[in-house]
């Protein structure tokens, strides 16, 4: 690097305007770098940097209206105008100088006509690349790609040369120029007679002329057979657009994928599986789980395909899906989410699915943290599109912390019909909270089915009574021996008669919706009960129910048995069959 | 200028900013157009008053709404009211006529301020393009505006010494060369550490870009140096200089053409470590010799992820699709066969265009004699919409001309001659510029540049007319040579 800053500055004598212009482009200079620092510390519309990148904006415009270009070199650490030192800073860290000069910038031009707009880009730009570590950003290379129209920078290739290491000296072929212009070629006689035969007809490419005018005009004309057609223009420019707008980490995806399908060598195989490990992971990171997705379906068609051809590469691959099933992994997918907060959760639920059920432990997981309504709502909508394939998969989110989520649950199990969501529902019957016990219950009896009313009959075990009761009002398919004898079982011991009236009505009341011949059979057994010493008030009750509700059923084999009872035993049951058989006429 | 947008027009431009570029592109057209016709016409000529006329009233619209309608030239690029005008390919020709015209007379801005009238403008035109004052400095044409008292409205201000290039060819071979020693840098050394960072990269592809800008004929006609080291190396190289001038040809933005060149430059990664005795091997291929050949995609993919995933290099993803698929055909043929993915890059049918083109034209062991650059152009396009991208091809091949620059001719005189240079327009490709390299009677001379649309201002025939192209090995004639001396 070269030190010579210093020495420049003694040279030439300053005439006094020289000495005015240097004056003022050192203000400019040093606002410059000021406004850059302050943009650094705060920001661009911090109220300082503000007031200095006005400031150099007035001085600067003012300074290009009067002299129309501002030209400053570089040196290692100071920046010249016209010969002249004007601004020096020598802590490399934070020195404009150094750091235009380091890529290898020789000068930079301000012309007349700057923009604001301009001026506030190539601050930013500065600031960024003072942020930059060394190797990362190329302010040349910036400044080359913005293209600014009134700042440039000038950077020769000299650069590059001191860059590239290897002796040029030795890279550059001998031409031996003598050769040129030495000895003879002789035609081939193919090609002499090609010669001849062209001067004859005056032909091949050649000699012609079309009147030079002509050949000029059709040129002013201006379309050369050069030009594409308009459907070919079109095409063009949809590949340019195409490309700009394609996403560089699916490209990654597939790419990846597609060298563990080529690679043989098993050390590079494993290299590039570890590539593939680093892409999963960035891109979990990034949240950008549609590429992730990808890249897992990429990988099980692989073990589809590679687990016949080559067993050792397909084994290997399954060990990288069992990584990204892992609990390290999943612990990482659930950070990206929390962080990264997802406009959009589909492309998350579509990973989520793809890792296999083990994996909704995540989303409940994330449910906890970010009770946001947003993913709620996404996550009751996925859980909704996946009740049909695996129900068994959503009561993993199902625990008792999560009441609220638990109910969405419960009722999205209950919308879909068959034996396996109503089995599903019958697990909430131990350890939860009365009131899921409740849900699940009601949930169960919002429609029919034989499969339905058994896992209702298990909640007529439920020690509250008022699920119990639920139980039972609910329950609505009866054909089910099982369900029959249940109930029989519970009316026919002892302990039903220590059951509250509205309880043993209920089971009552169930009988009666049977309308079954085992279940009016059973009715009529409660009818004939003998009322007997012990419980005799509450047995009365219980047959005086049985009465009332055959009255409802109101077949006629209900008829006969309300008859037969209205002959014998107890008064006031003999009344209530009267009773019931009365208000069916009355009917 | 007020109300105009930010200074680059970015991908996501604004309704604005597209509208400010379409007119821009519309000015650059017409005042193009204009400058052409009256060389040829005299103003009152029907043709080109009509083009006189569109371009005034443009420029009249313009001033009603932004006070100025500016030009100004920056080096490889040109701005129309402080928006750079990034030119589509049919508007290149145009575009690099009127940086070629305005360089020519020193004039970096060219402004029109209002109160322009028709007759003013006319003036300047006859002023700007004809042909009588074509050697005319910036300072005559500036004492010339002022004469004719058009200096109120028309304003021209000589080009900076920031945008003068000067003769750069030596500068060009250095950096050729210095472009080989860098990929040679990157071959050897990999993940072995101390290689060097990507900027460095990408300064190389920017300076390739500055230098095509300048003088892209030039450029073209050093990728006759061939087998230069290593043929991988060189191949490289030659590689990415046809991309970055393809790809600039096609619209790419600068950011797009440093990584488009990147992808170029590292295309062959992969065949950093296939044994030589293969590379290199004359006759024909075993079937597993091909394997491995053919493995040269994925390894190099395989490496430039490497390269990526340790974090040492942050090579684009577009470099790696190139080094996976520039030997896949547009039908997806060719090599590797894809499992999953369906598309390949636009990148990668750049790429290949510029890969296949260098191949068929570069002497190898297994086919010691290469094809001409013509023939090489004729072999590909017969492979159109199959194997390579039709619009993307029709491209490189209106860039390259009929006997593209490198190509060895014989011309109606007897001379031999090197062609150095193309006209943009296609129905002159049967007449470029050629260096003579031998007299009549076949004696070899450094000849000076003969252009061959030429006329004896006698017979209105043309100077020199093409008989054929002449394949250089047949007589020992080294083409690159006489690009390498340029620099001497
Ligand atoms: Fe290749
Ligand atoms: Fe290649």
């Amino acid at each position: 690097m070269e030190t010579t800053d210093s020495r420049r500055n003694e040279s030439p004598a300053p005439s006094r305007e020289g000495g005015r212009v240097a004056e003022k482009v050192h203000e400019i200079l040093s606002l410059l770098a000021r406004s850059v620092s302050s943009i650094k510390i705060f920001s661009l519309n911090h109220a300082t940097t503000r007031r200095l990148v006005d400031a150099l904006w007035d001085q600067l415009s003012r300074f290009l209206e009067r002299h129309n270009k501002l030209e400053i070199g570089i040196r290692e650490y100071s920046f010249f105008h016209e010969d002249r030192l004007v601004y020096r800073e020598e802590k490399a860290l934070k020195s404009l100088p150094f750091l235009l000069y380091k890529d290898g910038t020789k000068k930079i031009l301000f012309d007349k006509g700057l923009r604001r707009e301009e001026l506030l880009d190539f601050l930013l730009l500065l600031k960024e690349a003072f942020e930059a570590r060394q190797d990362d950003l190329d302010l040349v290379h910036m400044l080359w790609e913005r293209d600014y129209p009134h700042i440039r920078c000038f950077a020769p290739d000299s650069f590059l040369e001191a860059k590239i290491s290897l002796n040029l000296e030795t890279q550059t072929p001998d031409v031996d120029i003598s050769n040129l212009s030495s000895g003879s070629v002789e035609l081939t006689s193919e090609d002499r007679s090609s010669l001849m035969h062209s001067l004859d007809d005056g032909s091949a490419f050649s000699a012609e002329a079309d009147p030079a005018l002509d050949l000029e005009s059709s040129m002013a004309a201006g379309d050369g057979g050069a030009r594409l057609s308009h459907e070919e223009d079109v095409i063009l420019k949809q590949m340019l657009q195409l490309n700009r707008k394609t996403c560089s980490e699916m490209e990654m995806v597939f790419l990846i994928s597609e060298i563990l399908y080529l690679e043989t060598r098993p050390q590079q195989f494993s290299e590039a599986l570890g590539v593939m490990d680093r892409i999963h992971q960035e891109l979990i990171e990034k949240g950008r789980f549609d590429c992730a997705a990808q890249l897992l379906k990429n990988s099980y068609a692989a073990v589809a395909r590679l687990s016949l051809e080559h067993p050792s590469p397909g084994s290997l691959i399954s060990q990288f899906l069992d990584r990204a099933r892992s609990s390290e992994s999943f612990s990482l997918v659930k950070a990206s989410v929390l962080q990264n907060r997802p406009r959009d959760f589909q492309d998350f639920f579509d990973y989520i699915r793809l890792l296999g059920p083990e994996a909704m432990l995540i989303l409940g997981e994330i449910y906890d943290q970010l009770k946001t309504p947003s993913y709620t709502a996404a996550l009751t909508e996925y859980l909704q599109s996946r009740v049909r394939e695996d129900p068994a998969s959503l009561l993993r989110l199902a625990v008792p912390s999560r009441p609220a989520l638990t109910r969405t649950i419960i009722n999205i199990l209950g919308i879909q019909a068959g034996e396996k969501a109503a089995q599903m529902l019958g697990s909430f019957r131990e350890g939860w909270h009365k009131a899921i016990r409740l849900e699940a219950v009601r949930t169960l009896g919002g429609a029919a089915g034989e499969a339905r009313s058994r896992v209702l009959a298990d909640y007529l075990d439920d020690e509250d009574e008022e699920v119990r009761i639920a139980a039972a009002k609910n329950i609505r398919a009866f054909q089910d021996a099982i369900l029959l004898n249940k109930v029989r079982d519970f009316i026919l011991e002892k302990r039903f008669f220590k059951k509250s009236e509205q309880e043993k009505r209920a089971l009552i009341d169930l009988l009666g919706r049977s309308r079954t011949t085992e279940s009016l059979m059973l009715l009529e057994d409660l009818l004939k009960m003998k009322s007997g010493f012990r419980h005799r008030a509450k047995k009365t009750a219980t047959r005086l129910a049985a009465a009332a509700v055959l009255g409802q059923v109101g077949t006629p084999e209900a008829r006969n048995i309300l008859e037969r009872g209205s002959r014998r035993g107890n008064r006031k049951v003999r009344r209530a069959c009267k009773e019931a058989l009365r208000s069916q006429y009355r009917r | 200028m007020d109300g105009s947008p930010s200074p680059t027009l970015a991908a996501g431009a604004s309704a604005p900013e597209i509208q400010t570029h379409k007119e821009a592109l519309l000015f650059i057209e017409h005042l193009g157009r204009a400058l052409k016709i009256i060389k040829i016409y005299e103003p009152n000529n029907l043709i080109a008053e009509r083009q006189i006329n569109a371009l005034y009233d443009l420029t009249r619209g313009v001033l009603l709404r932004q006070k100025e309608a500016s030009l100004l030239l920056r080096q490889s690029s040109l701005f129309f009211n402080g928006t750079r005008i990034r030119f589509t390919i049919n508007s290149y020709e145009i575009f690099k006529f009127l940086t070629q015209l305005l360089k020519k007379r020193g004039i970096g801005l060219l402004t029109f301020l209002p109160g322009l009238s028709r007759e003013a403008l006319q003036l300047f035109l006859l002023l700007l393009g004809r042909r009588a004052s074509e050697d005319a400095s910036f300072e005559v044409v500036a004492s010339e505006l002022k004469r004719l008292r058009l200096d109120n409205h028309i304003a021209v201000e000589p080009v900076s010494s920031f945008d003068i290039g000067g003769a750069r060819e030596a500068d060009t071979i250095r950096l050729f060369f210095m472009g080989i020693s860098h990929l040679k840098e990157m071959f050897t050394k990999f993940l072995g550490g101390g290689l060097p960072p990507l900027t460095l990269t990408r300064r190389l592809m920017q300076s390739i870009f500055d230098h095509i800008s300048e003088n892209e004929a030039f450029l073209l006609g050093l990728t006759t140096v061939k087998n230069f080291d290593e043929y991988t190396l060189n191949h490289s190289m030659n590689v990415c200089i046809l991309t970055i001038a393809l790809g600039r040809r096609l619209g790419l933005d600068k950011n797009e053409l440093a990584e488009l060149g990147i992808s170029a430059f590292f295309h062959d990664y992969g065949k950093m470590e296939l044994p030589k005795e293969i590379l290199d091997k004359p006759g024909a291929l075993e079937a597993d010799e091909r394997k491995i050949i053919e493995s040269h995609v994925y390894r190099g993919a395989e490496k430039l992820f490497l390269l990526k995933e340790s974090g040492m290099i942050p090579v684009p993803v577009g470099a790696i699709n190139v080094a996976m698929e520039h030997h896949v055909n547009i039908d997806l043929t060719g090599y590797p066969t894809y499992q999953k993915k369906n598309t390949i890059s636009f990148f990668s049918k750049i790429v290949k265009v510029c890969d296949v083109f260098d191949a068929l034209t570069t002497p190898r062991p297994y086919r010691p004699h290469a094809f001409r650059r013509d023939q090489a152009l004729s072999i590909m396009a017969a492979d159109t919409g199959v194997g390579f991208d039709p619009v993307i091809l029709k491209v490189f091949i209106n860039m390259m001309g009929l006997f593209p620059v490198g190509s060895l001719v014989l011309l109606d005189t007897g001379e031999i001659g090197i062609v150095v240079e193309n006209h943009m327009d296609s129905r002159l490709f049967f007449r470029p510029k050629v260096r003579l390299v031998t007299d009549r009677a076949g004696a070899k001379i450094m000849g000076p540049v003969a252009d061959l649309t030429e006329t004896n201002p006698e017979t209105k025939r043309f100077e020199r007319s093409i008989v054929k192209s002449l394949d250089p090995e047949e007589y020992r004639i080294n083409v690159s040579d006489y690009f390498l001396t340029q620099g001497a």
